[in-house]
């Protein structure tokens, strides 16, 4: 017999620990994953959002789910919002398995369903709408399970099915599956006083209702694939992949009713401490394995860059790369933004592992590429190239869903450019929402008053910095851009040391000394290191000082440092290590070994 | 006195608590109404969808009189929108078909009721078809994850899908056509996954792939032979190039464009040396109702993509011979871009033959993101030409098609915003005058403020196209793909 208050103390002892490692996990580890949500979705607080939603399957789900999701922009609050409805699946899990079975059931088995979710969610392609719709399709079951005349039962079933299908999707077939489980463990059960039965024939209906009315609807109210048609929107983004992870997740809490149907009612403690000690085993398995296979920490780090781009927070960025070089790109490229927007570009960039190409991303239909594409050219004036990159972001989601930050950028180009029509589109959509809606409205009302530019101090800076010229994108001449920037607002500082560093990255030494003389028009206390260190190269190339750097001294320790680094190259080439360790921060050693 | 006074008093107590305007009271504004979509002075076809618009003033009470031949409708409207009652309206327009309607507008704000100056709205005999397909896309450039190609009834607002991205999700659809507006005949061509061009003709729905070897891509933009028996394609290289400045995002080039003629019952691609000659460019097909001539844009080849503002293309002919798959021997220039300095894209020519619609644009063949684009008719019995004042704006219009009657064209343009591409329709009487046009009617009369899609490719067509969406996946999805042939004209 299982001791009652011993398996109280597991349940919470184990709930307990679910909750610490899940809110840590998703609060600390996994916040950016969170956050980077929120912004892939666009919720609105209207009647009609609403109403839109409740007319398409599974439309109940994803609106509940993207109404929480707006809130996981906030540290922990995803986290615990997470952490709460996992719980709350774990307790409509065990209150199912013990209404069905009659029995005291392993405390630890009620939370596998809740870690398979767990899991899933990690994973950026599973929404959290779909641990709603799993959850409701659960409640619903338990509802069902609690009635006791077979009459009514039939009547709520056969209403139920299609009911749990229209507001919550796939989750209908977890609720079909279990009462009909439940149903058969019933007939079969000898001695029930508890429940009638139903007619075997009622489950046959059941069965049909829910193989048939997918199909109904997408003859006759929609137009779908099969698959979507039985699962909905809210479970899994991309529509012509099966989710397999998702049945296993779906089929598990059946499973669990038909296991707890067969361990014996009466257990002794030694059992008991079997049952449970297996329980725990099973999953620990489950989340250890889960955690290894599915949990991206690789795209984690990157979206941290890109969060932290979004806010604009670049002194964190800087820190952050600091502490461990980023080695995707759109990070580089990120890392990069920032110094040049602290002005450390010119002195810090060998400090970090440059490319050719990481100073701009060119367009590559590859995951949310679009949304670190366009940070560099918003913030250098090239509004119109940020406004591509925004509008190709909108549809490299790969569902259909509107992004927020895509939203406010494409807004903010339009402010930018003066188009009233479009920037009031945008911003009307952004009006609608928790998070965006102050600064869009007060973007509205500047814009209908005439003064977005006169108000706006940052959005009229950025039109201060656009070209006064028009010229064609192209990735590989970036230079041609950056120098139009310059020629319209020659103390663009931003586009000098990005055209520099363009330069220095391609080895481009011609384009390096035509443009070094703006060191002086842009006022610079001194010459930038880098800048010092390049020229330090090409005066070891040269028989004499080309006369743009006639009026140039470099300092006496890039002097010294470049003798110390010619000596070693010429003794140790090979020795990268060495090299790297001593001069790993300098222009040379790019120069030499990238 | 004492009486006089009642009256007015009277008549101010209804005003305030009744809500229904004295329209003899002064207070009469000289004016229009600024009301959105525009419908003053449009002509409409007797079958339209109910003309539901909003005032742009601000009025907390909005009462209209719609007066037709013999029927009225009046209604008054808390807010600023007007929804038309659909089968008093439909009743209203049949009965008032070849006549005109009366519009009156009382706005209701804080100062009271004031009377906009009445406006019409003449009702066409001659119908309008019953269905229009259209594309609808987000205005990006090279992605996409939502895309369509819908069917709307326009007697009413029903839209029913023909294809769409959720059934194949990653596959560009476009260039959808129809044989003289027949929805019995379709072509639709298919990029990225699952790609390939799809027709539907005899009943029959079969992928093609009209690549051959002597084509250097897949067929593109479609014009079907009167015959039926065969398509006229022409096959493209398009770049993009975007602007660092200015209202146009982007200009699409095109690299290199020849014109094949697939025929249909041979599965063979034939095409003559003067519509894929290597140093010119040959695009837009489109034949006359008789078969017998094919249009097209043609221009020099220039050095591309830098002197793509150069590329002007002129309005061309050549004879075809479809009993045997012969072409003339010359090519004739109907308007010259020498002559008009600019260039000249999608001839789309009137089912009578009299008329050839076409854009005219500074430069280029895909004017959409030209906002001086302008449409122009030519006069094919007199060869004058000229620029449709009456539909144009200051922004682009493009794409164009002719009803089946010739009485009726739908066109897109830019004009509501500068950057999405929406639907108007235009009435055509028998001298090729274009009169007033008129968007696409919708029941919220806010829809386009919201919406986010562009329309593209409008084409009419005479009734429901009754191909299933799922069929149409099946066969895109079939690896059962017919290769078209190389073929010889004669």
């Amino acid at each position: 017999m299982l001791r009652p208050l011993k398996s109280i103390s597991v349940e919470i002892l184990f709930r307990t620990l679910f909750c610490i490692v899940s809110i840590v996990f998703f609060g600390m580890c996994y916040y950016h994953h969170l956050y980077h949500r929120e912004q892939l979705q666009l919720f609105q607080l209207t009647l009609p959002y609403l109403s839109e939603h409740l007319t398409s399957q599974g439309g109940l789900a994803v609106y509940l789910g993207e109404f929480f999701t707006q809130f996981f922009r906030i540290q922990f609050v995803g986290a615990i919002i997470i952490t709460s409805f996992l719980i709350f699946l774990q307790q409509a899990t065990k209150k199912l398995l013990i209404s069905i079975s009659g029995k005291e059931i392993s405390a630890i088995i009620s939370f596998i369903p809740s870690l398979g979710y767990w899991t899933l969610l990690t994973q950026q392609f599973y929404y959290f709408s779909g641990l709603i719709g799993l959850l409701i399709s659960l409640i619903g079951t338990v509802y069902y399970v609690k009635i006791k005349n077979a009459k009514l039962r039939s009547v709520a079933g056969l209403l139920m099915i299609p009911g749990i299908y229209w507001l919550t999707g796939g989750a209908f077939l977890v609720f079909t599956s279990i009462v009909i489980i439940a149903e058969l463990l019933l007939f079969f059960k000898k001695n029930n006083e508890k429940s009638s039965r139903i007619h075997a024939g009622i489950l046959a209906v059941y069965l049909a209702v829910a193989v048939l009315i997918p199909l109904f609807v997408r003859k006759f109210l929609m137009v779908d694939t099969i698959l979507q048609s039985y699962l909905s929107q809210a479970y899994y983004a991309i529509r012509i992949f099966f989710p397999l992870p998702l049945i296993l997740v779906f089929a598990s809490v059946p499973a669990l009713v038909l296991l707890q149907a067969i361990v014996p009612d009466k257990l002794s403690v030694k059992q008991a401490w079997t049952v449970n000690s297996l329980s725990f085993a099973a999953a620990t398995i489950l989340f250890v394995s889960g955690l290894s296979f599915f949990p991206d920490f690789r795209r984690e780090k990157e979206i941290v860059y890109e969060n932290l781009a979004y806010n604009e927070k670049w002194e964190q960025i800087i820190s952050k790369a600091e502490k461990e070089q980023p080695s995707s790109q759109s990070s580089l490229v990120i890392i990069n933004l920032a110094l040049a927007k602290t002005g450390q570009l010119s002195s810090k960039m060998f400090h970090f592992d440059q490319h050719e190409n990481s100073l701009f991303l060119a367009y590559e239909r590859k995951g949310m590429t679009p949304f670190a594409a366009s940070e560099p050219f918003y913030h250098l004036g090239l509004i119109n190239f940020a406004q591509m990159f925004a509008m190709e972001s909108v549809e490299s989601t790969p569902d259909p869903i509107f992004p927020s930050r895509s939203f406010r950028r494409i807004a903010e180009t339009f402010l930018i450019n003066e188009q009233k029509a479009n920037a009031t589109k945008y911003l009307s959509y952004l009006s609608r929402t928790l998070f965006y809606r102050k600064w869009s409205r007060t973007q509205l009302d500047y814009l209908d008053a005439g003064e977005t530019l006169d108000k706006d101090k940052v959005l009229r800076q950025k039109k201060e910095l656009s070209p006064g010229y028009d010229f064609f994108y192209n990735h590989q001449q970036m230079d041609i851009a950056l120098r139009y920037l310059l020629i319209t607002n020659p103390e663009n500082r931003l586009a000098f040391e990005y055209l520099m560093a363009y330069y220095l990255l391609k080895k481009d030494f011609d384009g390096f000394l035509q443009n070094i003389r703006l060191v002086n028009e842009l006022k610079y206390d001194k010459m930038p290191l880098v800048y010092q260190e390049a020229i330090a190269y090409i005066l070891t190339r040269l028989p004499e000082t080309p006369p743009q750097l006639q009026n140039f001294t470099l300092d006496q320790a890039v002097i010294n440092n470049i003798k110390s680094y010619a000596n070693l190259f010429s003794t140790d080439r090979n020795d990268t290590l060495k090299l790297k360790k001593e001069f790993g921060k300098t222009y040379w050693f790019y120069l030499h070994y990238k | 006195m004492v009486l006089s006074r009642f009256a007015i008093l009277l008549s101010a107590l209804l005003l305030t608590f009744c809500g229904h305007p004295d329209k003899d009271l002064p207070g009469t504004s000289l004016y229009y109404p600024d009301i959105f979509p525009d419908y003053v002075d449009v002509t409409v076809p007797a079958d339209i969808a109910p003309l539901n618009f909003r005032v742009s003033d601000n009025c907390n009470a909005l009462y209209i009189v719609v007066s037709g031949k013999r029927y009225r409708i009046e209604k008054r409207y808390s807010g600023c929108k007007v929804i038309l009652p659909a089968e008093k309206w439909h009743r209203l327009l049949e009965d008032s078909a070849g006549d005109t309607l009366k519009i009156e507008v009382f706005v209701k704000n804080k100062s009271g009721w004031l009377r906009y100056k009445p406006f019409n709205i003449i009702v066409a005999a001659e119908p309008i078809d019953e269905y229009l397909v259209y594309r609808n896309l987000m205005p990006g450039f090279q992605n996409w994850n939502q895309m369509g190609i819908y069917q709307r009834s326009l007697s009413d607002y029903r839209v029913t899908t023909l294809l769409d991205s959720r059934l194949m999700p990653g596959t560009c659809m476009n260039c959808h056509s129809f044989n003289r507006n027949d929805p019995e005949s379709l072509v639709l061509h298919l990029r990225e996954n699952y790609g390939g061009t799809i027709i539907f003709n005899n009943n029959q729905l079969e992928k093609l792939n009209t690549r051959t070897d002597k084509m250097f891509a897949n067929a593109a933009f479609p014009y079907w032979h009167p015959s039926g028996k065969f398509i006229a394609f022409s096959v493209n290289r398009i770049n993009q190039i975007f602007h660092a400045k200015g209202p146009t995002r982007a200009t699409a080039v095109d690299l290199r464009s020849d014109i094949f003629i697939y025929d249909m019952e041979k599965n063979e691609m034939i095409t003559s040396p003067l519509l894929s000659a290597e140093d010119n460019f040959e695009t837009f097909p489109c034949f006359s109702p008789d078969g017998n001539i094919l249009y097209f844009c043609s221009a020099d080849h220039k050095k591309l993509p830098g002197e793509y503002d150069q590329m002007k293309y002129s309005l061309c002919s050549i004879s075809f011979d479809f009993t045997n798959r012969s072409f003339g021997t010359k090519t004739d220039t109907l308007i010259s871009s020498a002559e008009t300095g600019k260039s000249i894209s999608i001839p789309r020519i009137s089912p009578n033959g009299k008329f050839i619609m076409f854009t005219m644009s500074d430069f280029g063949c895909f004017p959409s993101f030209n906002p001086e684009a302008d449409l122009w008719i030519l006069n094919l019995e007199n060869n004058e030409y000229y620029n449709v004042d009456t539909v144009n704006s200051n922004y682009t219009e493009s794409y164009h098609s002719w009803s089946s009657n010739g009485h009726w064209v739908v066109f897109s343009s830019r004009r509501i915003d500068g950057l999405y591409m929406n639907i108007y329709f235009a009435f055509v009487d028998e001298d090729g005058l274009i009169r007033k046009p008129f968007l696409l009617p919708q029941r919220n009369p806010d829809f386009y403020d919201k919406f986010l899609f562009s329309f593209n490719i409008p084409e009419f067509v005479t009734k429901k196209v009754g191909i299933d969406p799922y069929e149409i996946e099946k066969v895109a999805k079939s690896t059962k793909t017919i290769q078209a042939q190389t073929g010889s004209s004669h």
